[in-house]
């Protein structure tokens, strides 16, 4: 999924980079104010972690095969921000220090695969601990979380090509979904198997992870908008382009058609496929099922956003930043067995932890 | 020659090159020539592997080639045999672009990485100023990711000798597990590897040394880059 340079033409690799750089220029200062040093540990050790890990290759249709892409697993267990900081350290190693994926098409990997996998499957897994609080919820919320960034990760590929004019919108986005449904189903059963393992291995690791990620729920409603004004954005630098007209048509609802003599290539997905229905029409309906879905989806999660804040406020009977507070702290004792930035403590256990570290 | 120029203006000249080439989208066989010519020549005079450098660089031919066989399909008003045909007959000139275009640039890249140690690199990283956590992670990447490659190679071998008659399908189901059991030990080496830091005395800053001074080399590397980037855009008009 790693889009290489040439493929994105500059106003669309602009945006992204745009988008990229506030998102993670915002991502460091929440990491900075939340996290404590040993968190910030955690994050580079896990970064290294996920980067192995992406060797786990699961076979897909047709002889091919998958890897394992861990940005839901990061964004779940150490919160969207840093999760997307996490991801971000991944994309800059292989793309400065292995050559894959572009330099100038960066911004947009980030965004693709460190920022929209971590904040979707930490909003699935959050969603799934507020509807049951036991493991199976979590490993639902987490493999589903897994599925959804892929598939997600996937559309933004496909609309950021065809923003650029490089690729036909519903030949993009009909392949690339195709792949990465069956790629998203590999990475639910490793992401899902991985939180299955550690709830029944180290449970303390998902609750301080559950913890940590309350603190992000306004945080979440804070990227969603700015993720939508960047989209609309980038629609409205793209609508002087050829294909900006399917957009104008579907904003009309412009979408009668001549009926072509034969169909060479069906579309892959079922639901678009209206036999008998020219392209522009099929750009309609996909472009409809698909902005139907996001809308539904931002307004459900902003929703749920909004009055679970109200709810945490009115249990602990404190503000929303107190509260945010409180959770972080939690989590930060939690990992530490000690208050925040508790150094004097550590500096009085490190001979143990060297010797530890001279072992190893 | 290795030794001579210092990462950062390496790096930036690559970058510069990269964008020259994206930008400009080499329209004719001469430029796109002569970006190919000046990879060749650097790598000649710096005595950097040719051949696997253009080996390397082939990497990205397949998922360039898919995504511009996409290309001609929006120029086909009805997706029928004669009018796909027609589509792709007059559009072969921008789909060779869109795979040339980004095997070019990772040509660039590959000689960078192929000159540069990765050391280097994340010493020129840190000099461009790049936010210190990222810096930090990459260092702790490029520290461990072996490390637990090695885990992850035995843990697989482990579970492959103890399971040898599963099927691939429960294989992948039991990955899982394997990750999982890696990710905590992921967290007691964070813990491990964050106290031993404390005690040397860490406060949230790495150290930093400075290596490599820009010097005047380094100013005619990037301007060379800059003007050959300028003149690649300017033949595109």
């Amino acid at each position: 999924m790693h889009i290489p340079d040439g493929m994105l033409d500059t106003k669309t690799f602009a945006t992204m980079w745009a988008g990229a750089v506030a998102g993670l220029g915002y991502a460091a200062y929440w990491t900075r104010k939340h996290f404590d040093s040993s968190k910030v540990v955690l994050m580079a050790v896990l970064a290294a972690l996920v980067f192995a890990l992406q060797m786990l290759n699961f076979p897909i249709a047709g002889g091919t095969s998958g890897h394992f892409g861990g940005g839901a697993l990061a964004g779940i267990l150490l919160g969207a921000w840093p999760g997307a900081i996490v991801m971000t350290g991944v994309l800059l190693v292989q793309a400065l220090l292995f050559g894959d994926g572009g330099v100038t098409t960066l911004g947009a990997n980030i965004v693709n695969m460190g920022v929209i996998p971590c904040f979707v499957g930490t909003l699935s897994y959050q969603l799934s601990q507020r509807i049951g609080k036991g493991s199976i919820s979590k490993i639902a919320g987490a493999a589903a979380g897994a599925f959804l960034a892929v598939v997600c990760s996937s559309v933004a590929v496909a609309i950021e090509l065809w923003a650029s004019g490089s690729a036909q919108f519903i030949a993009a986005l009909s392949a690339m979904a195709f792949w990465h449904v069956l790629i998203g189903i590999g990475e639910a059963v490793v992401t899902g198997g991985i939180i299955a393992y550690v709830a029944k291995a180290r449970s303390q690791i998902l609750e301080e992870s559950a913890q940590g990620s309350k603190a992000s729920t306004r945080s979440v409603v804070t990227v969603l908008a700015v993720l939508t004004l960047a989209a609309a954005g980038l629609s409205f630098l793209a609508s002087s382009h050829p294909d900006g007209l399917e957009y104008v048509y579907f904003e009309m609802g412009i979408g009668t058609a001549p009926i072509p003599e034969e169909t060479l290539i069906p579309a892959p997905i079922p639901d678009y496929v209206l036999p008998g229905v020219e392209n522009e029409a099929l750009s309609v309906i996909g472009a409809g099922i698909i902005g139907a879905i996001i809308t539904g989806a931002l307004i459900w999660a902003i929703a749920l956003g909004f009055s679970r804040r109200k709810r945490h406020g009115d249990d602990s009977g404190s503000s929303d930043s107190d509260g945010a507070d409180n959770d972080v702290k939690a989590s930060a004792g939690g990992t530490n067995a000690g208050p925040a930035g508790s150094c004097p403590k550590c500096l009085e256990e490190s001979p143990a932890f060297i010797d530890h570290q001279g072992r190893r | 020659m290795k030794a001579r120029l210092t990462p950062q203006a390496k790096l930036a000249a690559a970058v510069i090159l990269v964008l020259g080439i994206v930008l400009g989208a080499p329209h004719s066989v001469f430029t796109a020539l002569s970006v190919v010519a000046l990879v060749l020549l650097a790598a000649f005079i710096t005595e950097a592997k040719i051949v696997r450098i253009l080996i390397r660089s082939l990497v990205v031919i397949p998922l360039a080639g898919m995504i511009s066989l996409f290309y001609p399909l929006r120029f086909a008003g009805e997706w029928t045999a004669p009018g796909l045909a027609d589509a792709y007959a007059a559009n072969w000139q921008p789909m060779l672009q869109l795979i040339v275009t980004p095997w070019l640039c990772v040509l660039v890249m590959m000689l960078l990485i192929h000159l540069t140690p990765r050391v280097d690199l994340l010493y020129a990283l840190e000099r461009l100023r790049l936010p210190r956590i990222l810096v930090m992670m990459l260092s702790f990447m490029y520290r461990y990711v072996d490390v637990m490659r090695a885990q992850l190679h035995a843990a697989h071998r482990a579970l492959e000798s103890r399971a040898p008659l599963l099927s691939r399908r429960r294989q992948v189901l039991l990955y899982g597990n394997l990750a999982g059991s890696m990710l905590i030990r992921a967290y007691d080496r964070g813990e491990r590897i964050h106290a031993a830091m404390l005690s040397r005395g860490y406060n949230g800053i790495l150290p930093q040394a400075e290596l490599f001074r820009l010097q005047g080399k380094d100013a005619l590397l990037i301007t060379c880059a800059s003007l050959f980037a300028i003149a690649l855009v300017l033949l595109s008009l």
